[in-house]
């Protein structure tokens, strides 16, 4: 960077996915494809409509504010945002502002960054509604209003990140937090989280911690994906130092930019003497309201174990390595079902190379989540058992698996139908093994010279029982008996 | 919108006992066809003083209840920290039989409350001694007014005569003082808000999703034109004020200015809700003005007679107006207020002394 250095700020805007109805209305807080069929009076912005505030939103919105260590407001209280755009049928946005206090003011987040331990201050967190989802084509505009009104998380961030990997580090663990916690799937995918990035530059050798240090700001509005996030921000360093370096740095205006997925640069929208004045006063239709220290202290006691303690728990109690741990809580989905698996006796380590060498890669292979899976944790514990009870042996029960999310039938099934069972019995085993040994003499002499004739006394027993003897019970009974003669 | 009646819908209102005469507004059909006897009641919502005043003007009843007794679900906004529900009649009895009807908690209405327990009509007794009430100075003592017109003096020695009144029926009256810095600030205070809630609230009339949708070459252009042609020229007046006083460089020194004079206004009445049951003022500065505004007359002072009524919607207090007499042939009304969530207090009162009087059930007779 050549004598720089970046302060990155972001907006995190994720929606809460988690309640049944949208935060000031009651139509159905979900994902519809077909547009405007998801819509209620209100959210269309009809005249005589009244928002009514929706306790689960708020319930979510606190428990992420308490997430994020920051400070919850004794009152709950929205403002309205004036301004004019189609996306806004109201014309108007019911939000927070910073005063009087949103959810969550001043916290902080700690996250990992190539195995360090990073902090980044929150400013503020707070609960809002979406707006409606608009479309342009070339000579028209489209506008769905089945996105107005779905509950809003905005997440402010001081300016502590530094690399466009260390952005998109801090908001994959947000993105973590709000699955765990049970607010919102957070998946971009269906436009749940979107971004607004601010990027300045400094002298390296200054002391960040003194704001006159810092650059002019840039704010890149309507980052929709990480990528997007890590790209926007290393074209925007890369074009700031540029205009260091050749002499117009100085010239630069505070600006918001908007990023173009399409060329893969910033655009300039509008200088900060161009800013839009919302004109925020506190929403009259929402009367102020207590929340209590009681409703406060549920909240917390909901929180969930968030995926970096699931992954202590793993390493420490279950044994597993930091890596498997970390595959394993990376997912929401995936942890749960491995904690299910443990649930009904599954033994952990074992349930752990299941998921993480097998079942994930067939999850990658076939582009599915886990959810789509056709084997339930307990028929993956029915499996395990089946091994461990020595019914069939480990290398059997990968043929069984592969069976199983073939045929689409319970794992039990599948064993009877293949006639895949291990045998286990003393006397079968030995029966076998004494006519294998009696058939080779010359071998047993060679095996007490110190040759290793060995494994080819288990590959004949195993030859004579297709495979389905104890590999385990065949060993102690090939060394009794030759002991023995 | 508007408190002439001369922006209706259908066309200039005229007041059913003098024709040349206003009815105020913004009720003022619905107090106009009250008064003539067209309908025993009417329901009117109330942001300044749209249902109170227009009563007094027209001899009837206006009852504005507690902020949040009635939903305002479905009500076209004004400004909705003023907004109230209510209705004008020919007497508190059938004022209160409305508002029991309408009244409620409303779960499309947050700033509803549960009021299943008054029952207002059921309520409703003559037994008032006992009452304190009050009036205040500096609105009522016609040495307030060195250049008060006749009516203006006639209004407040029928006011007087009412205090009487209430003093024979075993109520005590008090006189008390309230500073006259805060009343003169409550016009500002009442345009500064109203305005700027005002604005917001009828930013979602665009003609787009709803209404007649105006030409254009793009959705700017087509509100642009819906909202020029679709809004008097008052209305638009109040938008540039409402948007004034909310931008960022102007907003302490006015709305959050006004925003702090309102709870000072509410904190003084709510003062002497501590001590009275009731505050009782006379409605406006006489009988109801003329159509033709030449013929209207200001006098010092007159505005804080004309705008007290609004004192009551920055505070949510119920308060009723009754008819209390006639000054140049013409009804005059006295104003009755009380503390939040005390109604059947304020409607027993207005009811008693109602009683007392011989105005109850009055139709209008055009008088010239």
């Amino acid at each position: 960077m050549d004598g720089y250095k970046a302060l990155i700020g972001l907006e995190m805007h994720c929606e809460i996915s988690e309640t049944n109805t949208k935060v000031f209305s009651g139509a159905e807080n979900s994902y519809k494809e077909t547009p405007n069929t998801n819509i209620r009076p209100l959210d269309m912005g009809f005249p005589g409509t009244l928002p009514v505030v929706n306790k689960r939103a708020v319930e979510m919105a606190l428990k992420a504010s308490m997430i994020l260590n920051c400070t919850q407001p004794e009152y709950m209280y929205f403002e309205r945002k004036n301004y004019y755009y189609p996306d806004m049928p109201k014309n108007y946005q019911i939000t927070q502002e910073t005063k009087p206090i949103p959810v969550g003011i001043y916290g902080s987040l700690t996250y990992e960054f190539k195995g360090a331990k990073k902090t980044v201050r929150i400013n503020n967190i707070h609960l809002e509604e979406d707006a409606a989802s608009l479309d342009h084509y070339s000579t028209f505009s489209t506008v769905d209003y089945n996105r107005a009104g779905v509950p809003l998380l905005e997440l402010v961030t001081e300016p502590d990140l530094h690399s466009a990997d260390e952005a998109v580090a801090f908001l994959e663990t947000m993105r973590s937090i709000y699955q765990y916690a049970g607010i919102s799937e957070a998946n971009s995918q269906k436009g749940q989280i979107r971004c607004d990035v601010n990027v300045s530059i400094m002298d390296e050798n200054l002391d960040e911690s003194n704001p006159n240090n810092w650059g002019t700001k840039v704010e890149i509005k309507n980052v929709n994906s990480f990528s997007g996030v890590r790209d926007a921000i290393n074209y925007e360093i890369e074009r700031q130092v540029e205009a260091k370096q050749n002499g117009t740095y100085d010239d630069m205006a505070q600006q918001t930019r908007r990023w173009d997925e399409d060329t893969f640069t910033t655009k300039f929208m509008r200088s900060k003497v161009d800013a839009i004045d919302y004109r925020y006063f506190v929403e009259p239709n929402i009367p102020k309201y207590r929340i209590s220290e009681e409703w406060k202290k549920k909240i917390k006691e909901s929180i969930p174990k968030l995926a970096n303690e699931r992954k202590e728990i793993y390493m420490k109690e279950y044994g597993l390595s930091e890596y498997d741990s970390k595959v394993l809580v990376k997912d929401k989905d995936i942890s749960d079902y491995y904690e299910e698996v443990i649930k009904l006796g599954g033994e952990p380590k074992g349930a752990a190379n299941w998921l993480t060498s097998v079942i994930l890669g067939y999850l990658n292979k076939n582009e599915l989540s886990i959810k789509e899976l056709y084997l339930t944790p307990t028929m993956l514990v029915d499996l395990m058992t089946m091994v461990k009870d020595g019914k069939i042996s480990s290398k059997q029960s990968k043929e069984v698996l592969n069976k199983v999310l073939e045929e689409k039938k319970e794992p039990k099934k599948i064993v009877k139908s293949l006639g895949v069972t291990q045998i286990s019995d003393d006397k079968t085993i030995r029966d076998i093994v004494v006519k294998v040994l009696d058939e080779h003499p010359d071998l047993i002499i060679e095996h007490r010279k110190g040759r290793n004739t060995f494994d080819f006394f288990v590959g004949q027993v195993m030859k004579a029982t297709k495979g389905q003897a104890n590999p385990s019970l065949t060993a102690d009974i090939i060394r009794e008996e030759i002991d023995r003669r | 919108m508007g408190g002439s009646g001369k922006t209706a819908h259908t066309g200039l209102i005229r007041n059913p006992w003098d024709l040349e005469r206003m009815c105020a507004g913004s009720s003022s059909g619905s107090a106009a066809s009250v008064a003539a006897g067209v309908y025993p009641y009417a329901t009117g919502s109330d942001t300044g003083d749209s249902i109170r005043k227009p009563a007094a003007y027209c001899g009837i009843v206006g009852y504005k209840p507690t902020y949040g007794m009635i939903s305002r679900y479905g009500l076209f906004p004004f400004a909705s920290s003023l907004d109230h529900l209510g209705c004008l009649t020919r007497s508190v009895r059938d004022a209160a039989i409305v508002v029991d009807a309408m009244k409620g908690i409303d779960n499309k209405d947050m700033t509803t409350w549960d009021s299943s327990d008054i029952h207002l009509y059921e309520s409703l007794n003559d037994n008032v001694k006992g009452k304190k009430l009050c009036y205040i100075k500096e609105i009522c003592d016609i040495s307030n007014y060195p250049d008060a017109s006749s009516e203006l003096k006639e209004h407040l020695a029928n006011f007087n005569k009412t205090l009487e009144l209430c003093k024979k029926m075993g109520m005590s009256v008090d006189e008390v003082s309230v500073d006259m810095k805060l009343l003169n600030a409550l016009n500002s205070v009442y345009v500064v808000i109203s305005c700027a809630e005002a604005t917001s609230n009828m930013s979602n009339l665009t003609g787009i999703i709803f209404g007649p949708r105006s030409k254009g070459d793009n959705y700017v252009e087509m509100m642009k034109n819906y909202r020029t042609e679709g809004f008097s020229s008052l209305i638009k007046r109040r938008f540039i004020i409402g948007s004034y006083v909310l931008q960022a460089e102007n907003k302490d020194r006015y709305f959050n200015n006004a925003q702090r004079v309102r709870r000072l206004l509410v904190d003084t009445w709510k003062d002497l809700f501590k001590k009275y049951d009731a505050v009782i003022l006379p409605v406006g500065s006489g009988p109801a003005k003329y159509l033709d505004d030449s013929k209207n007359k200001d006098y010092t002072n007159s505005h804080i007679l004309e705008e007290h009524l609004q004192i009551g919607n920055f505070g949510g207090f119920p308060s009723i107006t009754i008819p209390n007499g006639f000054v140049s042939h013409l009804p005059v009304g006295v104003n009755i207020t009380g503390n939040c969530y005390d109604d059947i207090n304020v409607l027993n009162i207005a009811y008693a002394l109602e009683g007392q009087m011989d105005y109850k059930n009055q139709l209008a007779k055009e008088v010239k």
